[in-house]
């Protein structure tokens, strides 16, 4: 059992080291056997104290004592060493028992002693020597049995049957011994086998062990265990210290609690360790073996570096979130399906780009993800037909679009996801291409943009592709240019024919070159004038621009055509006009002769003509005509009729390319030249005003009319200014001559003083004649100074010459009087003026001597008559005064009477009023307090009184009125007829609605200056009585208005009862009526208001009328009106 | 609004007899608890507001009900004087006149009266405003506590 439970151990564990369990089985075996021994002992000891021997008793118990002893020492250290102690022990005893005259005690030790000498032997593998011993020892026993003690005789049999049994108990004890032994060998050797494979499988596997004595505090390491932590061989440990070094508190905080659990077994740990080789980790495990209290005796355990494992597990792990980082981070929807319709794996942007629950991948199932998409899909059908076909195919990769009814457009990539050679599932990645499918239309648009303007510009365009170093496309109008009629054609000419090749190679060089310089130069490409050849051989003169492009076939250049030789000739043409025209001297004439002329010359037209236009009249003067060959100047002809007159009135270009007599069939000239085609430009001065036109005339269409137009433009410039100059020469001329003739014939004296020479340059006829000599005798007499001699009138006016002098060098001016003699000493007064000329001229003063001889007699002569006339004029405005202080105090007499009359007239009308309501309260009070007492009659008498109370207030109440019309001052402002008018309809609303009016408002000014209120009054009156005198069914009222010069109009017009002729004036007058009360109430003043008003207004009131034929009444206002120069003084007496 | 069963104080200043009559008439009709004290002119109505000579025990109007056209001191007059004391300006003014001039209502109103009404020429009409003129003064508004 106890082999079968170390047997045990080992399997479990293989942690024991084997050698030394065999030490421990050893000194097991002598601590049985010892124990084995005691308790014979004790047997033996107590009955020997039971027979009385108590020597054999303390004989005993001292053996006792001595194995005891034995014991301990055997379970501590060697027990080889024991086995000495007892055998030593045993032959002492032996040696001492004679001397204690127990011989018998002293032979029985010795044969002990030889008998534990045998087992010795045998333990110790001495078996021959323990054989020896012991047939010895049977020998000595028979020799001493028989002859000891002494006995007579020898019994040879009872030796011999001795010898024989002793014999046989020693080799049966002998033969038990060794057979026990021999087995435990074979089994200490099969486990020293199964060790020596155990550590051989711990090495291989790396596992080290160890185990842990609670008791002894050993800790006992395998062979692997320190090879793994670097430990010397037969070390020894100290666990905590090395534990705590080396392992993690919390991991030792586990193993803590590992220990106190008294029902855990096992603890398995990942431990980290830095060591010197770097980070490792080791896998312990630990098996507990406890006591019954569940106290760890003793711990056994592996450990194994997992430090490559982890490692491993840790990159997975990196691999693994790196996919997954990957698969998330990519822009694509990515899932990844298992088998065939599986969802293994997806990514978030798949979701999104689907916007799709996360449930429904998730499921594993593909199926509701495929319902959900076809829900999203603008094409469910072909959508399934696709995913249908991929899985039909599992094995081929696949890209399909797929528009989703938002309007995305998704690409979907799907490929088969192989793993160790076998099909798995697939993978399909969905992109949202809808912005690069937008940006690809806009970059097809852009391109059609570019290819529209490519084809249509007017500029030749050329494309030459670097790589294939070859033209490989042209638009039309570089074909054109080149005169072919097809671009292979054109693009097949030689390149030397096409391009300037010196340029094309230097922008190449460029662009091979990528410093910046370059590229400055290469953004504004290469331009120069170049020469080409077109397909018939002819030569033009092309500007030519190379620019770098990057086109869809790699670099370009693009080679810009535009052809100048028109240009070229135009510029010829200008030069040999300007040439001409500028060796010309500065003459008007000269100058539009050789206009003309070369005009002519270089555009090959027959007549060319400068005109100006003349001064208030609708003619030309043209200035110069080439009429083939022939100049011609100053030729007047009248505009009407001509096409110049288009050129004058419209101030521009005037172009008619043929039939230009059909246009203008009167213009005779164009008949005599034969006409065909014109072409004329106006010329301007500097205002912009036109002062001629310059002119081409053909007798066929003209051949290049642009080109023509360009050099008439070139040079209507430099005509017109030659033109203005011309017209102002002449003004100024012309102005000089008129100047002349005013000094020549001016009235007064004039004389011009030039100051650098000190002398008169220049006197009229009249200044001599005033002085009574001639110009000659004047310039002798007076030709040095400035004034001729003179004597001045007022003492401030300048005395002298100097005076004179001073006075016009400091304002520039001077004017004084004085008295000169002429010739035949007759006095006259002049008025003097002198004034400085203007620069340049300013050394010149001009002199004016004014003769006032004459008018100083005339007024003294006007004074004289004016005083007497001012006695008259006295008396006169006396008279007017006394008139007019009589007028006024009879005015302010009138006003007086005038505001009396309308006091009066208010005053009147509200004491009135106050009798009327005595009489009207008192009448009904009584009516209401004595109706008990009255009869029939009395109420219908009070009735009456209290309707003619009632009438009466009206009738004040509109006296009222009317008296307030002149009363108060209206205010005048902007008014809104037609709102006037609504507003006064709702008002009358009830009434209308009671009598079914129809009312229909036509046109009306929109707003009119006027006295709002009272013409409010005016159209209330009239559409009153408009509706109050109609009987029609139903009544029908119109209002309306027209416009005179001064005056609008307004009118109101019923179907009503109408107006008898002979009444139509007085309706106008105050209490006028025409009509019982009983048939139609009112007072009479409702007319007369508004024939106030209206006259207020500056205007009339007036109406037509039949009886039974309705009736319009019309009034005008004054359309300026200004209230108070419009309001007459009317008093009431008018009326 | 004046407690129940203590009746309004009025203080009808008017000249003319019919108008008193009437004024007094419509009021009796109405049947609110008033009692009307009558001035005939705007010196009496002045006396009697400041308690002078035979108007020593006078009682202080809740209300006055003036006419505009009084011989002596006219209306105006009258109203300018209650307006201008402090102990008096509390009391509303109603003005009932014949008069229906602008200018009146303007100057009235000007001068603080409480309300203008123009006399009706119809008796009834007449009995309406006093009416009217009953529902707002004794029920609708407070008057001012008496100083």
């Amino acid at each position: 059992m106890k082999i079968s439970y170390l047997w045990y151990r080992y399997s479990q564990a293989g942690l024991h080291r084997f050698s030394d369990d065999a030490e421990r089985f050893r000194v097991k075996v002598m601590q049985q056997f010892l124990i084995i021994c005691l308790v014979g002992s004790a047997i033996f000891g107590l009955f020997s104290l039971f027979i009385g021997k108590f020597d054999g008793t303390l004989f005993i118990l001292l053996g006792m004592g001595m194995m005891l002893a034995t014991y301990y020492i055997s379970s501590r250290k060697s027990p080889r060493l024991s086995w000495h102690i007892i055998l030593g022990f045993l032959a002492f005893q032996g040696l001492i028992s004679p001397f204690l005259f127990k011989p018998a005690y002293s032979i029985a030790s010795i044969y002990i002693l030889y008998l534990l000498l045998v087992f010795f032997l045998f333990q110790e593998r001495q078996i021959r020597r323990a054989y020896i011993l012991g047939l010895g020892l049977c020998l000595v026993g028979c020799v001493v049995g028989t002859y000891f003690p002494p006995k007579p005789n020898f019994d040879l049999t009872v030796f011999l049957c001795s010898l024989m049994v002793q014999t046989m108990v020693f080799g049966a004890s002998a033969f038990l011994w060794n057979l026990f032994f021999t087995q435990n060998e074979s089994l200490q050797e099969s486990i020293k086998m199964r060790e020596a494979s155990l550590k051989q499988a711990q090495t291989l596997s790396q596992i080290g062990s160890w185990e842990w004595d609670f008791q002894t505090h050993t800790f006992k390491t395998s062979e692997q265990f320190d090879k793994l932590f670097n430990l010397p061989p037969n070390h020894t440990v100290n666990v905590r210290a090395w534990s705590k070094e080396n392992i993690l508190e919390e991991q030792q905080a586990q193993f803590t609690t590992f220990v106190k659990n008294p029902e855990a077994k096992e603890l398995d740990m990942l431990v980290p360790m830095d060591r010197q080789e770097g980070k490792k980790w080791y896998r312990f495990k630990f098996l507990a073996l406890r006591d019954k209290r569940g106290l760890v005796k003793s711990m056994i355990g592996t450990v194994q570096d997992l430090t490559q494992q982890v490692e491993k597990d840790q990159a997975q792990a990196y691999a693994h979130s790196l996919a997954m980082a990957t698969l998330e981070s990519t822009a694509d929807g990515i899932l990844v399906t298992r088998g065939i319709d599986r969802s293994a794996q997806f990514n978030k942007q798949f979701l999104r780009i689907w916007n799709m629950p996360v449930e429904l991948p998730q499921g594993g199932d593909n199926l509701s993800a495929i319902e959900y998409a076809c829900t999203q899909v603008v094409n469910p059908e072909d959508f399934l037909a696709t995913v249908k076909k991929m899985y039909s195919e599992p094995e081929k990769t696949r890209f399909d679009e797929v528009k989703l009814k938002d309007g995305r457009v998704i690409e979907r990539y799907s490929k088969p996801l192989w793993v160790q050679g076998k099909l798995s599932g697939r993978v399909l990645s969905f992109r949202d291409v809808t912005q690069e499918r937008k940006a690809k239309e806009k970059i097809a648009a852009s391109e059609r943009k570019y290819r529209t303007i490519f084809d249509n510009l007017k500029l030749g365009i050329l494309v030459y592709n670097l790589e294939e170093q070859a033209f490989s496309d042209c638009n039309p109008s570089l074909i054109e240019l080149f005169g072919g009629t097809s671009k292979d054609q054109v693009l097949a000419l030689p390149k030397e024919q096409l391009v300037q090749m010196s340029f094309l190679r230097k922008l190449e060089d460029l662009m091979g070159r990528p410093e910046a310089i370059n590229q400055t130069i290469l953004a504004r490409g290469i331009t120069g004038q170049s020469q080409i050849q077109r397909v018939d051989q002819e030569k033009r003169t092309v500007d030519l621009s190379l620019l770098p492009s990057m086109g869809l076939k790699g670099a370009e250049i693009l080679c810009l055509y535009k052809d100048i030789t028109d240009d070229k000739k135009t510029e010829q043409a200008l030069k040999t006009i300007s040439q001409q025209v500028a060796s010309i001297q500065r003459d008007g004439f000269e100058f539009f002769a050789t206009l003309v002329q070369s005009m002519a010359e270089v555009l090959e037209v027959p007549y060319v003509l400068l005109g100006e236009l003349v001064e208030g009249q609708p003619a030309i003067m043209a200035k110069a005509v080439w009429d083939n060959g022939t100049l011609l100047r100053d030729y007047y002809y009248p505009l009407v009729g001509t096409p110049c007159l288009n050129i004058i009135d419209q101030k521009r270009t005037q172009y008619y390319p043929q039939d230009i007599q059909k246009h203008f069939p009167t213009d005779e000239d164009l008949k005599t030249w034969n006409v065909e085609s014109y072409l004329g430009l106006p010329l301007f001065n500097e205002d912009h005003e036109v002062i001629g036109h310059i002119a081409v005339l053909d007798t066929k269409p003209l051949d290049n009319p642009v080109f023509a137009e360009n050099i008439l433009q070139l040079y209507s410039s430099r005509a017109s200014a030659e033109l203005a100059r011309y017209i102002s020469s002449r003004a100024l001329q012309e102005s000089e001559e008129r100047y002349k003739a005013l000094f020549e014939h001016a009235f007064q004296g004039v004389l011009i003083y030039d100051q650098n020479k000190r002398k008169v340059i220049s006197c009229n006829q009249k200044l001599a004649d005033l002085f009574g000599m001639s110009r000659t005798a004047f310039q002798q007499k007076f030709g040095d100074r400035i004034i001729p001699s003179f004597q001045a009138i007022n003492p401030t006016d300048p005395q002298s010459e100097v005076d004179i002098m001073l006075q016009i060098a400091e304002h520039g001016t001077v004017q004084f009087e004085g008295i000169h003699h002429s010739q035949v000493n007759h006095a006259f007064i002049t008025e003097i003026s002198y004034v400085k000329m203007e620069a340049p001229n300013d050394h010149l003063i001009a002199g004016i001597f004014h003769d006032i001889t004459e008018k100083r007699k005339a007024e003294e002569r006007v004074n004289e008559l004016l005083s007497s006339l001012k006695h008259q004029n006295l008396a006169l405005e006396d008279k007017v005064r006394n008139r007019t202080k009589r007028l006024s105090t009879s005015n302010a007499q009138l006003r007086q009477s005038n505001k009396e009359l309308e006091q009066f007239a208010y005053v009147a009308s509200h004491d009135l009023q106050e009798p009327l309501r005595m009489v009207g309260n008192f009448v009904q009070l009584l009516e209401l307090e004595y109706s008990g007492q009255l009869d029939q009659e009395g109420k219908a008498y009070i009735k009456y009184a209290v309707d003619g109370v009632k009438r009466m207030e009206v009738l004040i109440h509109d006296l009222l009125d009317y008296s307030r019309m002149r009363r108060k001052n209206p205010e005048i402002s902007e008014t809104s007829i037609f709102s006037l008018i609504q507003r006064k309809l709702w008002d009358l609303q009830p009434l209308m609605e009671e009598k079914g009016v129809i009312c229909e408002v036509e046109e009306l000014p929109q707003r009119i200056k006027c006295a709002s209120q009272q013409i409010g009054i005016v159209f209330q009156n009239l559409l009153q009585n408009a509706i109050k005198f109609n009987q029609s069914q139903p009544p029908v009222i119109k209002v309306g208005s027209y416009e005179e010069e001064d005056h609008f109009i307004f009118w109101v017009k019923d179907n009503g009862i109408g107006i008898d002729q002979a009444d139509l004036i007085q309706i106008f007058e105050i209490f006028k009526r025409l009509h019982r009360k009983e048939e139609y109430p009112g007072t009479g003043i409702g007319l007369a208001i508004c024939e106030r008003i209206v006259r207020n207004h500056g205007g009339k009131i007036w109406a037509e009328s039949a009886p039974g034929e309705g009736s319009t009444f019309y009034f005008s206002i004054l359309k300026q009106l200004e209230y108070s120069s419009q309001l007459p003084e009317v008093s009431l007496s008018d009326t | 609004m004046k407690e129940y069963g203590v009746p309004v104080e009025i203080l009808l200043i008017e000249d003319n007899e019919g108008d008193i009559v009437l004024t007094k008439k419509a009021f009796e009709r109405e049947g609110y608890p008033c009692r009307i004290s009558v001035c005939r002119n705007g010196y009496e109505a002045l006396d009697h507001l400041y308690r002078r000579g035979k108007y020593g025990e006078a009682l202080r109007p809740d209300l006055i009900i003036m006419d505009l056209n009084m011989p002596g001191i006219s209306g105006q007059e009258t109203l300018t004087e209650i307006k201008s004391d402090r102990s008096l300006a509390s009391i509303p003014v109603i003005i009932l006149t014949t008069s229906e001039s602008q200018e009146d209502v303007q100057t009235c109103y000007q001068l603080q009266a409480s309300s203008y009404i123009r006399k009706p020429v119809d008796f009834h009409e007449f009995r309406e405003v006093i009416h009217r003129l009953q529902d707002y003064w004794f029920r609708v508004v407070k008057f001012p506590q008496q100083a």
